[in-house]
């Protein structure tokens, strides 16, 4: 029996991307403004305000819908950068803000009652209390879960709730409590959550010593791959360190999310979009992605099989992938 | 680990491409380049800051690398026969040619290449980041921004040359990366190798 399909939502740093994602089959792309309102907030990616209108109206003409992520926290003291980034989305074509910060989750359902509001992972709203709340006080149609849940809570929570719940698929793999680590800001002093740059670039280095690559962040060492290893981001969450006598990923291993196979029990769990991760990434990721997904949700929708798994394994970090909390294997 | 599209030329192209001189190769591509670069002025603009950055481009399997600078949204390359030549660069970026290309050409995923070890990235990471993410939103494709420059005959040039580079990419002639990294080894590590 053919179910409707659930809605695959796909990431866009640039123009280009957005456009790729489009054509590769993406029912809506999100995407943010060139500045620290966003947390993708890294040289060289995101969207003016006017390319933002024109990503709006190609992917209006194409049958496609444009999230606009304001989903970092407002700085005390210069919360007008945010202020204005919610006014320029309610004055866009846009089909709905996601959104983080309580404040201007507030500031948006006073100041613009008809903006459709997605409550953004970094609200880190992993509980039916919590969810109803928002949607509630705030009027959040829709709630992306953080990365902590199982299918089997995703389904409770879902029967709980009044909104949508959107989920994470396909992309990098944040452990920490999202919207609340701070890990990165010990060593940089730059905080994800507000400056919108988890291992801000300008901090990291990598040099080749031959018989390895090491990894830094502003001087520490996070990892030094020998030849012949797979990479991965230079996040202190997935490094690798010396502890008690034993060197080894104290926190996780750098793996991607693929949650390909489980496709089927999301749509039984009541999930209504599911979420590709990966602002940052260029536009052969996102055509690669994005159309295998949509194949995949295609064929979940009518009961059919697939397999993405050999697909996509060279685009993960480490060129390791996991199903995360959905079906708990975590150390 | 390599992620299985990478290809190299093998090591006597570089010997034979040793004797050629760099200077006319050098005025080619700066043509091209700022032909490419009048064309898209939001390159620039993604760039910004970064543009007075030097990028060192090197292809493994050649006997040249280029240094890059993008002052006054000029495209200004230089060719050397080493690394040495250009003390003062900020960013060294090391790949075959093809996957440099493919990288341009917005074909190849730059992350995935990085996890993979077939493209290593050296100095400004943030300038590294910009030049990656103007040059995927400019959506350049290297061959039909080559044939161009041939005029009346840049249709032919380019189909012929686009049909020529996938036959050459799919030839025994091209090497895939050497299997002996296939596994990892500690040997020459600073510490223990990590469980």
């Amino acid at each position: 029996m053919t179910q409707k399909a659930m809605e695959l939502v796909c990431p866009a740093g640039t123009p280009a991307a957005l456009r790729t994602a489009v054509d590769a089959g993406a029912d809506t792309i999100y995407c943010g403004f060139r500045d620290q309102t966003n947390a993708r907030n890294f040289p060289g990616l995101n969207f003016s305000r006017k390319e933002m209108q024109q990503g709006i109206e190609y992917a209006g003409k194409n049958g496609a819908k444009v999230l606009v992520a304001v989903n970092t926290f407002a700085q005390a003291g210069n919360t007008d950068l945010w202020y204005k980034a919610i006014d320029d989305v309610a004055a866009s074509d846009a089909h709905a803000i996601i959104l983080a910060d309580i404040g201007l989750l507030d500031y948006a359902a006073s100041k613009h009652p008809d903006l459709r509001v997605h409550l953004s992972v970094q609200a880190a709203a992993a509980n039916a209390d919590m969810i109803n709340y928002y949607a509630s006080e705030f009027g959040a149609k829709r709630v992306v879960l953080p990365r902590v849940l199982t299918v089997q809570e995703i389904a409770a929570i879902n029967r709980e709730i009044s909104c949508e719940t959107e989920v994470f698929i396909f992309g990098g793999l944040c452990v920490m409590a999202e919207g609340r680590c701070s890990l990165s800001s010990y060593c940089t002093g730059k905080s994800p959550n507000i400056n919108g740059v988890c291992s801000p670039p300008g901090s990291v280095k990598y040099e080749d010593h031959g018989t390895h690559l090491e990894s830094t962040l502003e001087g520490i060492t996070i990892n030094q791959y020998p030849k012949g290893e797979a990479a991965a981001y230079p996040t202190l969450c997935k490094g690798r360190f010396e502890s008690l006598g034993e060197t080894g990923y104290v926190f996780e291993d750098p793996v991607s999310l693929n949650a390909a196979q489980i496709l089927p029990q999301l749509q039984e769990a009541g999930v209504t979009a599911l979420k590709i991760e990966g602002r940052q990434r260029g536009k052969a990721y996102m055509a690669q992605v994005v159309k295998s997904f949509r194949k995949a949700v295609d064929a979940v929708a009518k009961g059919q099989s697939f397999d993405l798994d050999a697909l996509l394994a060279p685009l993960t970090e480490g060129q390791k992938s996991t199903k995360g909390s959905y079906q708990k294997t975590w150390r | 680990m390599s992620n299985g599209t990478v290809r190299s030329f093998p090591p006597f192209v570089a010997r034979v491409t040793r004797f050629l001189p760099l200077l006319p190769l050098e005025r080619l591509i700066s043509e091209v380049a700022n032909r490419v670069a009048s064309q898209h002025p939001e390159f620039f603009d993604r760039l910004d800051d970064y543009a007075s950055k030097s990028f060192v481009i090197v292809p493994t399997d050649l006997d040249w690398v280029a240094s890059l600078t993008f002052h006054n949204e000029k495209v200004q390359l230089h060719l050397a026969r080493s690394l040495d030549s250009f003390p003062n660069r900020d960013v060294t970026v090391t790949a075959p040619f093809f996957t440099l290309v493919s990288l341009l050409d917005g074909e190849e995923d730059g992350d995935a290449l990085f996890f993979s070890r077939d493209l290593t990235i050296e100095g400004d990471t943030e300038a590294v980041l910009a030049l990656r993410n103007a040059l995927d939103d400019a959506e350049i494709d290297f061959i039909h921004e080559c044939s161009a420059i041939a005029g009346p005959l840049s249709r032919p040039l380019e189909a012929g040359g686009k049909k020529a580079i996938g036959l050459l990419k799919a030839s025994p002639f091209m090497r895939a990366r050497q299997q002996e990294n296939a596994e990892p080894s500690m040997d020459g590590m600073p510490g223990a190798y990590p469980t």
